[in-house]
């Protein structure tokens, strides 16, 4: 064991590992601080790099961009009011205000030390959550891994949207897109209306590129604004402030870590969700409810290492089980695949020093977050003066370039065109986008897990519920399903009261 | 969302009609178990179901009020995005014949002019961008963008 510790630490030290840290560092900052641009598009962008690079310095800048995007997304949510990515919405409106009333420097350097906290946490629950569960989920058949994914696919769709039923839809648009092609059991073509480039089903990345790269171009472009006014920064230290800051709201940091690892571990569930939540308890026990919305620090110590602590551990099924927590991690198991890595149970014995290397990673792009994300702070109004007319074209055209090096086939250039148009078409209606990506990677999972089952129990449907882990995970979901019906029955029962 | 709940709702559910009878005509495995098309059957149904939910729900809101698409950007903007869905359609039908570079070019050049850049930074970007972008890509990562009219040279 040791010795595979000490090899996966001297494949992190190769300076090409060092340099591709480095560079991830400043790409996930810059995107993370860019209104509009998020860190799942970031990584879809990321694709064709990392299909030249070794697994180890692949991983690593995923690691590392997704830890400082995360970050940087609090920045033009505090000087701009407009949240770099969606984990930092929750806060945003606090972050907003507390720069308003003179606080811009402290607030951002609370962000950065409670992101590096956050993602340490969820760093030792990767490390232990990780090699517990894989052990664990050796012992998984076709049922738990049946209800797992479909548990994931239920969060998303009706936990994790404004609207269940527009979830629903986005979710079931996702399965049906993974059955396009040719079909696993009997070799049968599935929807691809003669078409060959559909032989091989939908190529998950020029989708994704579709979904978050071009249609976040076109929303950009639509919305036109191509300079932003945004709050000054004002002089004088942030980082002992801000240590000291974090360090009077400990318990919050603590109580926000827990509620980032528990959503983080529950398929389908984002560090967004994660932020959300963190932000209803924090409000729930505060001795100040009122600060909220209108400038409070304890929910940006709280929310802020929430969302960070939820992106480690959102890990712990994707690599485990297979099944992704996110539209990122869902990236994350393409570009695993495309590395010839299969994720599931058997990965810590597989691929040990890889993991080890993913563990170590998340340790060092956390503390190399502190002085890099005081650095962006510092350089944040140079950041954000980036005119996005300039911007918007080159992303285009990368996203053209990310789509095509896949399968180096412009057929699937026009596949990132189509999904980005149905992007914009269902955002603007009201329908979520990350649901109809996680289930283009479940789908597949969840068709032949449910077959298998279907088959072993010749069609009887309770024996989906004979095994213990099976009917923990299956009561789960029927809840999830049940959950969005709560406010209607009540709205019914108040109607028949009046 | 109004009336295009309606309309979409409506999509939706004829959508899922027809991967329902589609899937139908799949064939089953031996022994008679459901083959490749129960799954897109059971899409099938979740599709109809949701649909008629939306289109439903608005329905039974009265919510009749209708807004083109779009309506709420003004116009030039929506002109630029258009810009932006055909130049990307202009790349798929000509970089098999003109190549990589001079479609990355022309692309940056038009839509940095179009969304406010002057014409001079424009065409310096739009080469300059263009030829980092191919150098990256091509030379150091090996994806084999298309050489176009500079077959013989690049």
């Amino acid at each position: 064991m040791l010795d595979i510790i000490l090899q996966s630490l001297a494949s992190l030290a190769d300076p090409t590992v060092i340099a591709v840290i480095l560079l991830a560092t400043f790409y996930g900052l810059f995107i993370g601080a860019m209104p509009g641009l998020t860190v799942t598009m970031a990584v879809a962008l990321f694709v064709p790099f990392a299909f030249f690079l070794d697994p180890v310095p692949a991983l690593a800048a995923i690691v590392t961009l997704q830890a400082m995007g995360i970050f940087a997304g609090d920045i033009p949510g505090a000087l701009l009011r407009m949240p770099g990515t969606p984990a930092s919405a929750a806060y945003t409106d606090d972050s907003y205000a507390l720069s308003q009333q003179g606080q811009a420097r402290l607030v951002l350097g609370v962000d950065v030390i409670a992101s590096a906290l956050g993602g340490l946490m969820g760093a030792v629950a990767l490390i232990v959550g990780a090699s517990a569960l894989a052990e664990f989920a050796l012992t998984f058949s076709s049922y738990e891994f049946f209800w797992l994914a479909l548990l994931g696919l239920s969060t998303t769709a009706f936990i994790a949207t404004a609207s269940p039923i527009k979830g629903l839809v986005a979710v079931v648009l996702g399965l049906f897109l993974s059955t396009v092609g040719i079909d696993i059991t009997l070799g049968f073509q599935r929807f691809t209306f003669g078409n060959p480039n559909l032989l091989g089903g939908i190529s998950f990345i020029p989708a994704m590129i579709g979904l978050f790269g071009v249609s976040e171009v076109l929303r950009i472009v639509l919305r036109g604004k191509m300079h932003l006014a945004y709050a000054k920064l004002e002089k004088g230290a942030s980082f002992l402030p801000a240590i000291g800051t974090v360090w009077r709201y400990r318990l919050n940091a603590l109580r926000g870590g827990i509620v980032g690892l528990i959503t983080g571990v529950l398929p389908g569930a984002g560090a967004d969700i994660g932020a959300w939540l963190a932000y209803g308890v924090s409000k729930r026990f505060s001795k100040e409810p009122e600060k909220y919305g209108r400038g409070s620090m304890e929910v940006v110590v709280e929310a802020g290492v929430a969302n960070n602590s939820d992106l480690a551990a959102e890990w712990i099924p994707t690599l485990v089980f297979g099944i992704p927590g996110d539209a990122f991690t869902a990236v994350v198991i393409g570009i695993l695949m495309l590395k010839g890595l299969r994720p599931g149970p058997a990965i810590l014995h597989d691929y040990t020093n890889i993991l080890i290397a993913i563990y170590v990673t998340f340790i060092l792009a956390n503390l190399l977050m502190v002085p890099f994300g005081f650095a962006a702070i510092r350089a944040s109004s140079h950041l954000l003066r980036v005119p996005r007319n300039v911007l918007m074209p080159i992303i285009l055209l990368m996203c053209i370039i990310g789509a095509y090096a896949i399968n180096n086939d412009v057929f699937d250039v026009g596949l990132m065109l189509v999904m980005g148009l149905l992007g914009v078409l269902l955002e603007a209606n009201g329908f979520p986008v990350a649901p109809i990506v996680l289930a283009l990677v479940l789908g597949p999972l969840l068709e032949q897990s449910f077959m298998i089952s279907l088959i072993k129990s010749e069609g009887d449907l309770t024996l989906f519920f004979s095994r213990p882990v099976a009917t923990i995970l299956g009561t789960l979901t029927l809840v999830v399903w049940i959950l969005p019906l709560v406010p209607l029955a009540k709205k019914l029962i108040t109607a028949r009261q009046v | 969302m109004g009336t295009w709940d309606v309309l979409l709702g409506s999509v939706i559910a004829i959508a899922g009609a027809y991967i329902f009878l589609e899937a139908r005509t799949f064939p089953n495995l031996a022994g008679g178990y459901p083959g490749p098309g129960l799954f897109p059957q059971l899409l099938g149904v979740l599709f109809v179901l949701s649909g008629w939910g939306i289109a439903g729900n608005a329905v039974v809101k009265r919510a009749w009020a209708w807004k083109p698409p779009l309506s709420d950007y003004p116009s030039r903007e929506k002109i630029n995005a258009l810009l932006v869905v055909l130049a990307v359609i202009f790349y798929i039908l000509l970089v098999d014949t003109l190549g990589f570079i001079p479609m990355a070019i022309i692309i940056l050049i038009a839509l940095m002019f179009r969304t406010g850049v002057s014409l001079r930074w424009s065409i310096v970007l739009g080469i300059g961008l263009t030829l980092a972008i191919y150098i990256l890509f091509n030379r150091i990562l090996h994806v084999p963008l298309h050489s176009g009219i500079f077959k013989y040279w690049l």
